[in-house]
C-alpha cells in the first residue's frame, strides 16, 4: 500500500504533500529515541507529538509518513520542515490506538 | 607532518585537561620560612596562596622565598612577600592559549582557575608534556585498530561540517543531523550509513540541547574511508558513564519528557550506529563523544573501490 492511498483509506488530513511512497510497516510511539532506535526506512510513524523534531526524526529514519493522532495540530515550524524535507504529514481525529487497529487490519504489519 | 600533527593535538585540549589538580596551596597569613618548608618538602618551585573560599590571592616563588631570605624577612607572613598581581590562565582555554602564556611570560608554572574565580589546577612544562603524551597513546590506539585513517584528511570529495547547538533550544533540534544527511546523500552514501550516521548525530544534538549548560559543537569530517564525528560540550559533565549508558537511565526534566526526550536510549543507540564509540566525561568541564563511521565502497556507493591502487584496502576490509 502507499502512502496516499492509506490516507485515502483511513480518511486522513493532509498537511503537506502526500508522498507515493510503499509503506513498509508501522510504528506507534511517543518517545523521539524509540523511533530513532527502533524504527525503521519506510513505516508510517503514529505519534501525539507535534513540534518540529518529528520531521527531523522522520527525515533521519526515511519515514514514509508521519500520522498525527488524537485530532492535535502540528504547529507551522512543523509543515516547514516538513515540506522543505518531503515528509509526509497526515492528521487523524481518532487516537492512536484506533489508527493503528485500522492500519492493521489493512495488512500494515 | 609531526609537527601538524603535534600542533593538531595541542588545538583539541583544553587547558583543564593539562593541568593537575593536586595543588600545594598556602594562606596569607602563613609565615614564609612555613612555605619555603614547604616547597623544599614536596620539590615545587611556586605556591598559589588562596583565601578562605578558594579564591587566588597570590602567589609565592622562588624568587619571593629568596628576597625574603635576602632582607632577613623569612619570618613575616606571606601576604606582605608573595607576588600579588598573579599572570593566570582559565579551564576552558585551548591549550595553545595558555602554553603561549607560559611562553610569553617565562613563567614555570600558571594557576588556573575556574569562571568563578576559583584556583581549580596549575598547568606547568610538565603536566601538559604528560597531558599530550596521554592523547598521543589514544590516538596511537585508535590507529593501530585502522591504520590509514589519522593520516589521510585531505580526500579529493572530503566533506567537514561544524554546528554550534544551543542548550534549551528544543525545537532545532534535529537540524543539524537533516542538514548533514542531506549532504551525505548528495554525495551518494549509501542509505544505511546516511542514517546510522544522522540518528547518531541527532541524538548528540538533542542531549546538548537537553543536558547541557551551554550547548556545545558538533563537527562532522569524512574523507574516503571514514566519517568522523566529534561533539563536545562544557558541562555539567557526566558522573556516572556507566549508568548513563544503560538503556532507559534518564535525568531529562518533565518539561522536556513531554516533548518526547528523556527514553534513555540515546547514547546506548548512538553506541550501536557508529563502527567506533568513545566517550569521555569529567563532572565540572564537560564531555566529549569521539565516533567513527567506516566507509565501505558499498557505503560510499561506488561499484568499484577509488583512490591509488596498492593503498592497503585489504586493512579495512577485515572488521
Ligand atoms: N552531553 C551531556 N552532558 C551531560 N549529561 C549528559 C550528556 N549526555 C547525556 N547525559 C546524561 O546521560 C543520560 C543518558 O543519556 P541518553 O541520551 O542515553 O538519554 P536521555 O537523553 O536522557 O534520553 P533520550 O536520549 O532517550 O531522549 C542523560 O539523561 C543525562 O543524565
Ligand atoms: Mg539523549
Amino acid at each position: 500500500m502507499t502512502v496516499s492511498e492509506m490516507a485515502q483509506a483511513l480518511g486522513l488530513k493532509a498537511v503537506t504533500a502526500v508522498g507515493e511512497q510503499q509503506i513498509q510497516g508501522a510504528m506507534a510511539a511517543d518517545l523521539i529515541s524509540d523511533v530513532l532506535a527502533n524504527g525503521a526506512p519506510g513505516q508510517v510513524w503514529l505519534t501525539i507529538q507535534t513540534h518540529r523534531n518529528v520531521a527531523a526524526v522522520a527525515s533521519t529514519q526515511d519515514l514514509a509518513a508521519v500520522v498525527i493522532t488524537g485530532g492535535r495540530e502540528p504547529n507551522n515550524d512543523l509543515i516547514a520542515l516538513a515540506n522543505h524535507e518531503s515528509v509526509t504529514i497526515l492528521l487523524s481525529n481518532e487516537d492512536t490506538y484506533a489508527v493503528a487497529g485500522r492500519l492493521y487490519a489493512l495488512g500494515v504489519r | 607532518m609531526e609537527f601538524s600533527f603535534v600542533q593538531e593535538l595541542v588545538h583539541r585540549l583544553k587547558t583543564f585537561q593539562a593541568m593537575q589538580t593536586d595543588v600545594v596551596t598556602t594562606r596569607a597569613e602563613q609565615r614564609m620560612r612555613e612555605v619555603q618548608a614547604l616547597m623544599r618538602a614536596r620539590r615545587i618551585s611556586g605556591v598559589p596562596v588562596v583565601d578562605e573560599v578558594g579564591d587566588l590571592v597570590g602567589i609565592v616563588t622562588i624568587e619571593d622565598i629568596i628576597r625574603a631570605l635576602d632582607h632577613g624577612h623569612i619570618e613575616e607572613p606571606v601576604d606582605t612577600w608573595m607576588t600579588k598581581d598573579v599572570v593566570t590562565v582559565r579551564d576552558r582555554w585551548p591549550l595553545t592559549e595558555s602554553m603561549s602564556v607560559l611562553d610569553r611570560t617565562g613563567y614555570g608554572r600558571l594557576p588556573v582557575l575556574d569562571e568563578s574565580g576559583k584556583l581549580v589546577g596549575i598547568v606547568t612544562p610538565e603536566s601538559i608534556l604528560h597531558s599530550l603524551l596521554v592523547e598521543l597513546n589514544r590516538l596511537l590506539a585508535q590507529d593501530e585498530e585502522h591504520p590509514h585513517q589519522a593520516v589521510d584528511r585531505s580526500a579529493p570529495d572530503g566533506l567537514r561540517m561544524e554546528f554550534q547547538v544551543t542548550a534549551g533550544d528544543y525545537d532545532s533540534a534535529g537540524l543539524s543531523s537533516v542538514r548533514l544527511k542531506r549532504e551525505l546523500a548528495n554525495r551518494g552514501l549509501a542509505q544505511d550509513v546516511q542514517r546510522r550516521v544522522a540518528i547518531a548525530v541527532y541524538e548528540a544534538e538533542a542531549n546538548l540541547i537537553i543536558h547541557t549548560e551551554r550547548g556545545g559543537q558538533i563537527l562532522a569530517v569524512m574523507d574516503d574511508e571514514t566519517i568522523r564525528v566529534t561533539v563536545e560540550d562544557d558541562g555539567p559533565g557526566i558522573a556516572d558513564i556507566d549508568l548513563a549508558m544503560k538503556h532507559g537511565w534518564s535525568t531529562a526534566s518533565d518539561l522536556v519528557r513531554t516533548l518526547g526526550f528523556g527514553a534513555g536510549l540515546g547514547l546506548p543507540n548512538i553506541r550501536k550506529c557508529a563502527d567506533h564509540f568513545e566517550i569521555r566525561s569529567a563532572p565540572g568541564y564537560g564531555t566529549r563523544l569521539n565516533l567513527r563511521f567506516d566507509l565501505t565502497p558499498a557505503a560510499r556507493g561506488d561499484s568499484a573501490p577509488k583512490g591509488p591502487a596498492g593503498r592497503g584496502d585489504e586493512a579495512g576490509a577485515g572488521e
